[in-house]
């Protein structure tokens, strides 16, 4: 991992975060509920994910902010999981994310940047998002010229 | 009105409480900031995006959830047709009020810019037919009398339609759509349908109501 992300929380999520992150995805997902699967997220060292196969996201113990200075790391639950509903959303629209790298990190990138606009996020959120989107892309390019000590 | 989301998730009432909404009873909601005097709302996921579809409330930044009433998708599943479905007042039903909701709806991404938009309300229904050039603010190229709803349902049906909540009123629109898409008897097919191309784009094809798209 790069020197901005995987800065998160992975500590295992107690009963009210979890509660929390419960009421977050309501409020993201509206009208358009995507199963939230939350019984990882009491393991420490869980990743929230959309699982393609399954329509489904897990919820992770990085769902919450970690110590870490970027944006990843330090963004709200709000905003963590906007990406995760966006995946979900271009998937159900039929696009099909690349699995290798370094394309992964584009489409990462342009996930937290389509997560940016949603509705409910403070700026702040927003703001966190597109800063996130564009770590993404900063890795992308260092991959593009073969800088690997970045990656 | 200008928005400004405040991020803070809570349980509470929804302020709003249109027919989509979730927290009628104590729910999650997320409270939003009225601006200028930041008067604090909260307010549900469909309710925030209920307000921000119909236009009356802007929030800068944000984009609407690409989502139709109804979208219509021809044989080889290209998107031919969306529809908006406002159950509203006829003085609110105007040609201005439909133009400005296909304006704010395109300029926030809430639609994507397909060959046939359609806003229906209760006694009238506004078709767009994509041109070029086109602009958001253009006017609609058929305006029909909602008269032909009666036609294809059946006279019981003007009773209940001025009494129907918004949810019925979106089935009823999906459910003409469905018919004027898989009829057989071209002869009952409006002029208007035939003369906008719009028959032949969505005939026999696959009718979705709330649709991502």
């Amino acid at each position: 991992m790069s020197i901005f992300l995987d800065k998160r929380n992975r500590v295992a999520l107690s009963e009210r975060q979890l509660t929390y992150c419960v009421r977050a995805w309501d409020v993201l997902c509206g009208e358009n509920k995507i199963i939230l699967i939350v019984n990882e997220a009491g393991m420490d060292g869980s990743r929230t994910r959309f699982i393609e196969e399954m329509n489904v996201v897990y919820l992770g113990a990085n769902a919450y902010p970690g110590e870490g200075f970027s944006a990843n790391s330090r963004m709200s639950v709000l905003a963590c999981l906007a990406p995760e509903l966006s995946h979900a959303e271009r998937f159900s629209r039929g696009y099909r994310r690349p699995l290798e790298m370094p394309d992964l990190l584009i489409d990462e990138a342009e996930t937290s940047l389509n997560a940016s606009f949603h509705q409910a996020l403070g700026s702040q959120d927003r703001e966190d998002l597109r800063e996130d989107a564009r770590d993404w892309i900063t890795i992308w390019l260092a991959a593009q010229s073969n800088l690997g000590e970045v990656l | 009105m200008n928005i400004e989301p405040s991020g803070v998730l809570l349980v509470g009432l929804c302020d709003i409480q249109t027919e989509k909404c979730t927290a009628k009873a104590p729910a999650s909601v997320t409270a939003v900031w009225a601006l200028p005097a930041r008067r604090q709302i909260n307010v549900c996921s469909p309710c925030l995006n209920e307000m921000v579809r119909s236009g009356d409330w802007q929030i800068e930044g944000s984009r609407l959830r690409r989502r139709a009433d109804v979208a219509v998708f021809d044989k080889s599943g290209n998107l031919q047709l969306v529809v908006e479905a406002k159950y509203i007042g006829p003085d609110e039903a105007t040609l201005n009020r439909a133009v400005q909701i296909r304006r704010n709806l395109l300029v926030h991404s809430g639609i994507p810019d397909s060959p046939f938009f359609l806003i229906v309300f209760p006694d009238h229904f506004y078709l767009w037919k994509k041109g070029l050039p086109d602009t958001y603010d253009r006017q609609a190229d058929y305006s029909v009398d909602t008269e032909i709803f009666f036609k294809s349902f059946g006279e019981e049906w003007r009773n209940s339609f001025e009494k129907m909540s918004g949810v019925e009123f979106e089935k009823l629109v999906s459910e003409w759509i469905k018919d004027l898409s898989n009829a057989n008897d071209t002869s009952t097919i409006p002029d208007w349908a035939r003369a906008s191309g719009l028959y032949e784009a969505i005939r026999n094809g696959s009718v979705i109501t709330e649709a991502a798209v």
